[in-house]
């Protein structure tokens, strides 16, 4: 919006020349993740208290057995924060005709509704309730994923008409398969993989949320660079038209991460729930697949990949199929728990194991 | 009128609706149609009239049951949650409600009459579908013979008119409907008797004294059988005279014909010194059939029954107003003879024996437990008073006029009355199907059927948090749960073999050892895929952690017991390893030297919850003179965890004293103080706790004062207040 006043001012009405500076990806970009920075901040401080008096009727009412040693009744659905700095802050500073910002701020706004249908059914059910089922999440899930897969490999898809259906490889130059039809049940797969693994990861202060952040940091750049004609072919990416504006919605995801993190590392004032993990791991599904980089996640997102991977093995293969456990415990982060490492610790060994990855998709930049 | 009879699939469902299809039959102005399903029990009875199709009441070869036409749909059991065999199932069924609806179209019946099982599901789905189309008028009408009624009751009870009951208990697990308790429909010959004396002396026995009538279906029951061959000696030198029908059955791994000759000749064959009497007494007081043509005479003779607890069975007993020991075949659909026995023990009317599953050549079968069988029969035999209260209760419980009055209902409602009234006409009162819903002089019997229906209902889960919370001890409940227990030991279905392990350790059941040490000896090799997995055996890896855990709860240090723990050390599965250390500390071994070895062994190359279990075990076996070479190095390993149990085990072996506090001095420098887990301490979580605490005190406090009085109140917060 502001790029869209700043134009209109410089150009009928002869502002001053710098306002020139709101056309550039790298000035929004840095721009917008410190307003979300911001407005998280001023959201947490709102937000947090209103979450926890809704919260309030959960809390145990025998207050002579409250566990002095756990966190339980921590307001949650302390993604709202993300979700709403990342929409306002985003719309201050966006290009207001870039389809690929609008279909990421869907994405984020779906998946995070899902969550929040989750984390709603959870609080009003108290204990007993588990949230939406299993089956209803995949299927809400499926159903965007379905649909994104369809716009992407349509007429109006943004993307050029000989890259829409291939499969690139991180260190590679070329595509390496043209998956035709069937890169849409690809997308789909994508997308479920890293929206729920990020779910998972989010059971810690602060695991989910750094390292979706170095996610979107690395993504940042990718965007940046497939986006502008002469750096991508400089660095022999294939040029994709306005993918740029990815590197504005990335930073306005940082500034907004960031801005949790401050009420959200341990011992956390609020927890994002699967309303915020969720919502980012949509988000970063959906920006992997415009950017065609959908097997980076398995670097960037290594992280949320071990976590995904934990529990699937632990509770399809291991429980359900063989009855016995493969690890600990799952997801993976509980069984370094278990093994006598506190949280704390768990959780910035995580996000110093997702910084080195995020500089290994980083240099995938240039090794191809 | 019209009527069209369905139900099937074993002959439980099919004997009721044929005695009321006969009864109606009777009257020349009614057509008759029975649907079922092609190959199953219905089949034989109606098409062929072949003899011990099912059930005890004999082969229904005459001419009116081979009269009522019978037509066929497909339909198939309820497979469970797997998809393919689901959607098998969903299809075939489709095919049938289809075939089913063309018979219906066709005879235009006024009324259905189903009596559950799955071959009465096409009939029901297509009548309740093509009323709904306006294309039939016929109503429905079930009728459930179980105490626990069958799925397809508990299905079809939604979109029948009327269900009948057999048990009114059933109606507390049937979703809302109209329900009346019609009792069940016992066929019309067996309801008057030949006099005791002219049956005996028809058997050529000694009216003077006791007849026991033993039988379990046309098929017999193996369990029975086998347990009555085992008290046979005793039961005749008791001077008790045995009317047996040991049953048709031939089958691979059982032939009753067989293993009647060989149990009678082993029984001559035991008693050598004294053969001739007991040949002699075989021969004056031993009758055995395959199969009982004439029921009546053995009925009318019989002081006391020895039997199955089906629904036919039972109520033709209850009908001749007989006292009976019911032995429930166990693993049924919703263990609904279990159920119907329970009822029936609950009103006294007859005793109850429980199978149970126990090994017999490396395979597990039913069996009963014969010394216990025989000390009941025992005290029966020997206490006429209670025979006679037995019967009189069991005419009491038993509804003679069921079948008349089924007739009746079912006449009613092809006559387009309002199902209510029919049923009001019928019982005085119908009712909703409601589950508060108890009238006064209901409420004592209602409230012992809701205490058995909690039990028979609750998942091994719910039982297994029951026994932990150390609720229903009384022994009827108890006997009941660890009934519960050994089916689910030999369950085929995994998760409930599991959850049977873990009940038996909290039961503490030291009668289940055999089973379980057959569970952790088993090594019969799982599907291939799990063999690619690394998994050996089809007790999976939480049934073996479980039956450690459980070898060492139920706390019976035996030779074998040890073995088996011993061989779950080398399991693959870590966690059995770990729990077999946990239970052999338990069980308290002295410490030999191979147990010291294995403690040594995982303490080098175990993970660390091995590490931690090695631990443990040492701790209540070990040697403390050798402290310093075990702990020494845990007390400075990698894991704080480990570290932990370290320390914790040098302070177990200080409080008993097997080592001084001078000679842990010096090592106290190398243990490795830094850890890296902590148990964080959020002091307003603290200060919450004691706000609760002040609270629950002041309440308690004001309510002992309201219940004194002022003054004295004033004295009571003086001697409560420590402050």
């Amino acid at each position: 919006m502001l790029k869209w006043l700043a134009r209109v001012l410089r150009e009928e009405l002869a502002g001053p020349g710098f306002l020139r500076l709101f056309d550039y990806l790298s000035f929004r970009t840095v721009s917008v993740a410190m307003t979300t920075f911001l407005i998280s901040l001023l959201l947490g401080r709102l937000l947090i208290p209103a979450l926890h008096r809704r919260r309030m009727r959960d809390v145990v009412e025998e207050y002579g057995i409250v566990d002095v040693s756990t966190k339980r009744g921590t307001p949650t659905m302390g993604g709202l924060i993300i979700i709403l700095a990342v929409i306002s802050g985003y719309f201050l500073w966006c290009r207001l005709d870039s389809p690929f910002a609008w279909v990421g701020l869907g994405a984020l706004g779906w998946f995070g509704t899902i969550g929040f249908l989750d984390d709603w059914l959870k609080i009003r059910g108290g204990g007993g309730s588990h949230g939406l089922s299993q089956g209803a999440k995949l299927l809400l899930q499926t159903l965007f994923a379905a649909g994104f897969a369809w716009w992407l490999l349509s007429q109006a898809s943004p993307l050029p008409e000989d890259l829409r259906t291939r499969l690139f490889l991180p260190f590679m130059k070329t595509p390496v398969l043209d998956l035709g039809w069937f890169y849409g049940v690809f997308i789909v797969f994508v997308m479920l993989a890293v929206s729920n693994s990020v779910n998972f990861a989010d059971g810690m202060d602060g695991l989910a949320v750094v390292p979706a952040a170095v996610a979107f940091m690395v993504l940042a750049v990718f965007a940046y660079v497939i986006g502008n004609e002469v750096h991508s072919a400089y660095l022999q990416f294939d040029y994709i038209l306005g993918a740029g504006e990815l590197t504005v919605l990335s930073g306005a995801v940082i500034g907004a991460s960031l801005g949790f993190l401050w009420y959200n590392f341990f011992p956390a004032q609020v927890f994002m729930g699967d309303t915020g993990s969720m919502a980012l791991g949509g988000l970063l599904g959906a920006e992997m697949v415009m950017l065609k980089q959908e097997v980076l996640f398995v670097i960037v997102g290594g992280v949320f990949v071990l976590e995904g991977a934990s529990v699937l093995l632990q509770e399809k293969v291991g429980i359900r199929l063989l009855g016995r456990r493969l690890f600990y415990r799952a997801p993976i982060h509980h069984s370094f728990e278990h093994r006598g490492v506190a949280e704390t610790k768990v959780v910035i060994r995580f996000w110093i194991v997702a910084l080195i990855l995020g500089f290994i998709g980083l240099i995938s930049l240039k090794i191809r | 009128m019209k009527f069209l009879f369905t139900g099937g699939g074993t002959g439980g469902h099919v004997y009721p609706a044929l005695a009321v299809a006969r009864k109606l039959a009777a009257d020349p102005r009614h057509e008759l149609l029975y649907i079922g399903t092609r190959g199953r029990a219905e089949e034989l009875i109606l098409d062929s009239g072949t003899p011990g199709a099912a059930a005890s009441s004999g082969p229904e070869s005459d001419a009116v049951a081979r009269s009522i036409p019978i037509v066929y749909a497909r339909s198939r059991a309820f497979p469970g949650r797997r998809p393919l065999p689901l959607l098998l199932f969903i299809a075939g069924l489709g095919m049938g409600v289809l075939q089913a609806a063309w018979r219906i179209l066709r005879f235009r019946p006024h009324l259905v009459f189903a009596t559950g099982g799955y071959a009465s599901a096409p009939a029901v789905f297509a009548a309740w579908l093509l009323r709904r189309l306006l294309l039939s008028r016929a109503r429905i009408l079930l009728h459930e013979q179980n105490a626990f009624p069958g799925l397809m009751n508990r299905v079809g009870a939604r979109l029948a008119d009327l269900t009948a009951l057999t048990f009114r208990e059933a109606g507390e697990h049937l979703p809302a409907g109209l329900t009346v308790h019609s009792g069940y429909p016992v066929r019309g010959d067996l309801r008057e008797l030949p006099d005791r004396e002219t049956a005996c002396r028809a058997l050529d026995l000694d009216p003077n004294r006791p007849v026991l009538f033993v039988f379990g279906g046309s098929q017999g029951a193996r369990s029975i059988n086998r347990a009555l061959y085992e008290i046979l000696p005793e039961l005749l030198s008791g001077g008790v005279q045995v009317l047996h029908a040991y049953g048709t059955m031939r089958s691979p791994g059982y032939d009753a014909e067989v293993e009647h000759r060989r149990a009678l000749e082993r029984i001559k064959g035991s008693a050598e010194d004294g053969a001739t009497t007991l040949g002699g007494r075989l021969e004056m007081q031993y009758r055995a059939w395959p199969f009982l043509f004439d029921i009546s005479g053995a009925y009318a003779a019989a002081d006391l029954v020895l039997c199955r607890a089906g629904a036919g069975t039972l109520f033709e007993v209850l009908n001749c107003g007989l006292a009976a020991v019911l032995v429930p075949k166990m693993g049924l659909p919703g263990d609904h003879q279990v159920a119907n026995a329970r009822r029936i023990q609950e009103a006294r009317a007859a005793r109850l024996v429980l199978e149970e599953p126990v090994l017999q050549a490396g395979r597990i079968s039913e069996a009963v437990n014969a010394a216990e069988l025989a000390g009941l029969l025992r005290e029966l035999l020997n206490d006429p008073v209670e025979l006679a209260e037995m019967r009189v209760r069991a005419r009491e419980l038993a509804r003679p006029a069921a079948l008349e009055g089924l007739c009746e209902l079912a006449l009613a409602l092809a006559g387009r009355k309002d199902p209510a009234e029919a049923a009001a006409a019928l019982e005085g009162g119908s009712r909703r199907n409601r589950r508060t819903e108890m009238s006064p002089d209901d409420t004592d019997l209602g409230q012992g059927a809701e205490r058995l229906a909690a039990l028979e209902t609750a998942g091994e889960e719910r039982l297994l948090s029951l026994v932990d919370n150390g609720e229903r001890s009384d022994p009827e409940s108890r006997s009941y749960i660890e009934y519960r227990c050994c089916s689910a030991l030999a369950a085929a279905d995994w998760a409930r073999r599991n959850r049977g392990v873990k009940l038996a350790g909290s039961l503490k059941l030291e009668r289940s050892l055999p089973l379980l040490l057959h569970l952790a000896a088993d090594r019969r090799p799982p599907a291939l895929f799990k063999r690619l997995f690394g998994e050996r055996s089809r007790q999976n890896g939480f049934i073996r952690r479980n039956l450690a855990t459980t070898l060492g709860r139920i706390g019976r240090p035996t030779p074998e017991v040890h073995a088996a723990l011993r061989t779950f050390l080398d399991d693959p599965y870590w966690e059995v390893r770990v729990e077999a250390m946990r239970a052999l500390a338990r069980l308290g071994f002295d410490a030999e030297g191979w147990e010291d070895l294995r403690i040594r062994g995982f303490l080098k190359r175990g993970n660390f919850e091995e590490v931690q279990a090695a631990l443990e075990w040492w701790g209540a076996a070990g040697r403390p003179a050798q402290w310093r070479e075990i702990l020494l190095p845990q007390l400075a390993h990698a894991n704080a965890r480990v570290r932990d149990g370290a320390v914790r085990t040098l302070i177990g072996l200080l409080r008993e004293r097997r080592i001084g506090s001078e000679e842990v001095r010096p090592v106290l420098d190398d243990i490795i103080v830094t850890s890296t887990c902590f148990t964080p301490q959020f002091p307003l979580r603290k200060s919450m706790q004691d706000l609760g605490r002040a609270m629950a005190r002041e309440t308690w406090q004001s309510r002992r004062g309201a219940a004194r009085g002022p003054a004295e109140e004033r004295e009571a917060s003086r001697e409560e207040d420590p402050c």
